[in-house]
């Protein structure tokens, strides 16, 4: 501003004289109060938090379809599980399987009969009522889409509704997960027979509308539902479980997709729930004030698999060699801070079929290099490559203590870091997969099957399954079958106990870490139960808030 | 000038057709097998196949990419990997919340930043000057991402009085859809607290979006102002008695603006790409938060799919802008 310049002190005196007239005086209050009001209005908005009967969950991880039997997702689940339901389910926390829609069910001697008895006076939200009709065509359904569960059903012969209640399975061989394949986080959910007749579309089985609309037995209705956006439920009114005691009357999960900002949402009480949340962000939430972090054990294990198709990790003493040169202890106590213990085996201690007997490495560098000597490796004097996804937060660092451990045997390791796309594209083609990479698994079906079939069978290899080190050996192979189809439940586990024994000494991965399970809620909430199984899933019907 | 348009529009074809090649080639050649991801971990080997082929993943490029050009002619822009859904549809209910933020974003830059950029120019060397040089430095030096996260916490944690993101509050309900910009649709629908709501989510997403913007403007805005002021015709006018205020609106203004023009059609492809990060930040479900979970999950059809949105947009953009020089400076002419 030019103070010479005559123009400038015009100005200034201009300003500085002006009279205000009345109709100004008059436009200024009105603006300051108007404003004033907005900014109170503002604040109202900001700080709304829902009341009692409304749950705001924020997820950080966006759900892919509400179809709840087409997709393997870790995000979908949360959604269906409050408009469907399955015949049996998980009780509370257990791995204990107990009849839902279903009234009661039977499983015959020899395991290929399974009898299921319809609970009666249920019905599906758009008025369809529930019945053997209704569920025979959801697990039809389930069979015909060739996704999600429908791979434990392979089994499956025949699907009978010998009455209007009644629904049977024949299944050509029996199979120890069978009935769990009814009661997981995946499965044949029961959607409405209904639902799929009138909107099927070129043999689709009603997957592009399903995709987008939702129609169960559940406590809870979609009102609304915007991809990456939210979705929101009301109370079912009909709901067979009725509405005695506390129930939310309404639902809302909303995509957040930045861990910082779904955090700030949690500590200013926006949000009650916040799913997904990093592990740093978790560990900082806890002890916040009006902040209460569940901290359960998981049926969750995590590995480290070695490559054992090719070079020095072909050799089993050399994995053995490199499962006693791992720093557990740092792992679990350091890196962790504690909230894990070491694995023992590649069975989570907590679940059904685990084998207590089974040995565990120790962290034991010299014996490490007594084994890499015995392996023609005294030195070590090979490298590895270890690949992980961008996003999961612990696969880093679990390669870079890896790599330390590593270097004081006299091995490199290479680490990289890919797109998950770029990461399961390369693990999943034999010609690419030379890598040793971390994985965690957690149970789809209740048995260890799962995790040991999934992992180490030879049919789980390339894009068949997780099988990556491309592991292989006939022996375990066998085990499994046997384990699978034997019906006394004694020797199941006798022999899956051997299977997990085969699997220590052979080393294919080293068995880290397993980890509790921590969700950071608002102190209000209660009610909330894990399941391991339904892991990153609410059971909205049983949680409440107080106000 | 009718003409002229024409071949612009032709011209705006070619570039688009170039785009496509170079983003289908540059995504093809990212390692990763999206039908993979997508069958799931217990699919079989034909499941893999059998969706590779429905979302055509398979075949050789060039035939790929016959297919996805026979496919835009009919408006269908393939199926994206990450929602399951044709990615038209998908661009169809992202698209309006991004051009209303940017919308937003370049009118706070056109009525910020040209009455900042005139007035230093106007009192230039003085106080003001000073100021809106400082504030257009850090405009454009603070990283879009970083300014988002601390308004966030500045405004909404510690002040309380603006939202951390999103487009409406959590309990609100989106209004009935005209345009997909939920300002206007609230208005149509004559809801005055949607109204309101979905005004005060957009005041933050878009002043992060808009603060380079800004700075970028003012500086041109001013830098021309200042050229033009010191022109012979202005001097004369100004030695035949025009005062100050008469003479900036009537000769300066309109030959200052033309150089900020073509900087403002430029700052239209800059919010479009500042649009990846405040979406994110924000929690805002336009195109930009689309693309980077599809570049995610490697979704070839998504990504080719917001990339041609953006290049239509940009250059239709500088279309309109060349044909505003017709408008403001006689001397131009188009044949």
């Amino acid at each position: 501003m030019d103070f010479n310049d005559p123009r400038t002190t015009m100005a200034i005196d201009d300003l500085l004289t002006r009279r205000i007239t009345r109709r100004q005086a008059v436009q200024g209050t009105v603006a300051v109060s108007l404003s004033t009001v907005a900014l109170g209005g503002l604040t109202v908005q900001a700080s709304s938090a829902a009341d009692a009967k409304t749950l705001v969950v924020a997820s950080g991880a966006d759900a892919v379809t509400l179809d709840p039997q087409v997709s393997f997702d870790g995000q979908s689940p949360l959604l269906w599980r409050a408009v469907y339901e399955n015949l049996v389910k998980y009780e509370g926390e257990t791995l204990d399987i107990v009849p839902h829609l279903a009234e009661s069910y039977e499983i015959s001697p020899d395991g290929l009969t399974y009898t299921f008895k319809i609970r009666k006076g249920v019905s599906f939200s758009d008025g369809e009522p529930l019945n053997a009709a209704a569920v025979k065509l959801s697990i039809e359904r389930q069979i015909g889409v060739e996704q999600g569960i429908a791979f434990a059903l392979a089994n499956v012969d025949a699907i009978e509704a010998p009455d209007d209640m009644t629904v049977v399975l024949t299944l050509t061989a029996p199979s120890d997960g069978a009935l769990s394949a009814f009661a997981g986080m995946y499965a044949p959910y029961i959607i409405s027979s209904k639902a799929i007749r009138e909107h099927e579309q070129d043999g689709d089985w009603a997957q592009a509308w399903l995709r987008d609309n939702m129609v169960g037995t559940g406590p809870y209705i979609l009102d609304s539902y915007s991809q990456s956006q939210q979705a929101a439920f009301s109370r079912n009114p009909n709901y067979w479980g009725g509405w005695e005691g506390e129930h939310f009357d309404q639902l809302v999960v909303s995509y957040v997709k930045e861990p910082a900002t779904e955090r700030l949402l949690l500590e200013q009480g926006e949000v009650d729930v916040a799913l997904f949340l990093p592990d740093d962000a978790v560990e900082e939430l806890d002890g916040t004030e009006g902040i209460v972090v569940t901290d359960v054990p998981s049926f969750n294990l995590y590995y480290l698999v070695l490559p054992t198709r090719e070079g020095p990790t072909a050799d089993k003493t050399v994995r053995q060699a490199l499962s006693y040169g791992f720093d557990y202890d740092t792992w679990v106590n350091d890196v962790m801070r504690g909230k894990a213990q070491q694995a023992r085996g590649p069975i989570p201690s907590n679940f059904v079929g685990f084998n207590p007997n089974t040995p565990q490495y120790t962290y034991d560098p010299d014996k490490a290099r007594a084994l890499l000597a015995e392996a023609g490796y005294p030195d070590g004097g090979f490298s590895i490559n270890y690949t992980y996804e961008t996003g999961y937060f612990w696969k880093r660092p679990l390669g870079e203590l890896f790599q330390a451990n590593m270097a004081d045997l006299g091995i490199t390791v290479d680490i990289q870091e890919l797109s998950p796309s770029a990461w399961a594209d390369l693990l999943s083609n034999p010609e690419t997969a030379n890598h040793a990479f971390g994985l965690v698994w957690w149970p789809t079906l209740r048995t260890p099957y799962d995790f040991m079939f999934s992992l180490f069978a030879t049919g789980a290899q390339g894009t068949a399954g997780y099988n990556w080190g491309y592991y292989s050996n006939p022996e375990l192979d066998s085990l499994l079958e046997d384990g699978a189809a034997e019906p006394d439940e004694a020797k199941r586990m006798e022999i899956y106990a051997k299977a997990q024994d085969l699997l220590v000494d052979e080393a294919p991965a080293l068995y880290v870490y397993e980890k509790r399970y921590r969700l950071p809620m608002r102190d209000a909430v209660k009610g909330f139960v894990f399941n391991g199984v339904y892991i990153e899933t609410l059971n909205f019907y049983d949680i409440s808030k107080t106000a | 000038m009718a003409r002229y348009i024409a071949r612009r529009l032709l011209f705006m074809l070619v570039v688009i057709f170039g785009m496509s090649i170079i983003t289908f080639s540059l995504s093809r050649l990212v390692p990763g097998n999206p039908a993979r991801l997508l069958a799931g971990p217990h699919a079989r080997q034909e499941q893999v196949d059998a969706l590779a082929e429905r979302y055509h993943l398979t075949g050789p490029v060039l035939e790929q990419y016959g297919v996805y050009v026979s496919g835009l002619a009919r408006g269908d822009l393939g199926l994206s990997v990450t929602t399951r859904r044709p990615v038209a549809e998908d661009l169809a209910q992202f698209l309006p919340a991004t051009v209303e933020l940017t919308a937003t974003a370049f009118l706070i830059t056109v009525l910020v930043g040209v009455p900042v950029g005139i007035f230093s120019a106007a009192t230039r060397g003085g106080m003001f000057d000073h100021a809106s040089r400082l504030v257009s430095i850090a405009g454009v030096s603070l990283p879009i991402f970083w300014l988002g996260l601390v308004l966030q916490v500045l405004f909404y944690k510690h002040l309380g009085i603006l939202p951390i993101g999103g487009r409406l509050g959590t309990l609100d309900i989106a209004p009935p859809r005209v345009t997909g910009a939920y300002l206007i649709d609230s208005l149509l629908a004559g809801d005055l607290s949607l109204f309101w709501s979905s005004a005060i989510h957009l005041i933050l997403p878009a002043l992060t979006l808009a603060a380079g913007s800004v700075a970028v403007v003012t500086r041109m805005m001013r830098a021309s102002v200042l050229e033009t002021m010191g022109a012979d015709y202005v001097r004369t006018a100004r030695a035949k008695g025009l005062t100050e205020p008469s003479l900036l609106r009537r000769h300066v203004m309109r030959n200052a603006f033309i150089p900020t023009l073509t900087v403002l059609g430029l700052q239209v492809g800059y919010l479009l790409a500042g649009n990846f990060l405040v979406e994110s930040v924000f929690n805002w479900p336009g195109i930009g938060l689309y693309a980077i979970d599809a570049i995610a999950n490697l979704d070839y059809a998504a990504i080719m799919g917001v990339t041609l949105i953006v290049s239509v947009v940009y250059v239709a953009v500088n279309l309109v802008v060349d044909i505003l020089y017709v408008l403001l400076d006689p001397r131009i002419t188009y044949s």
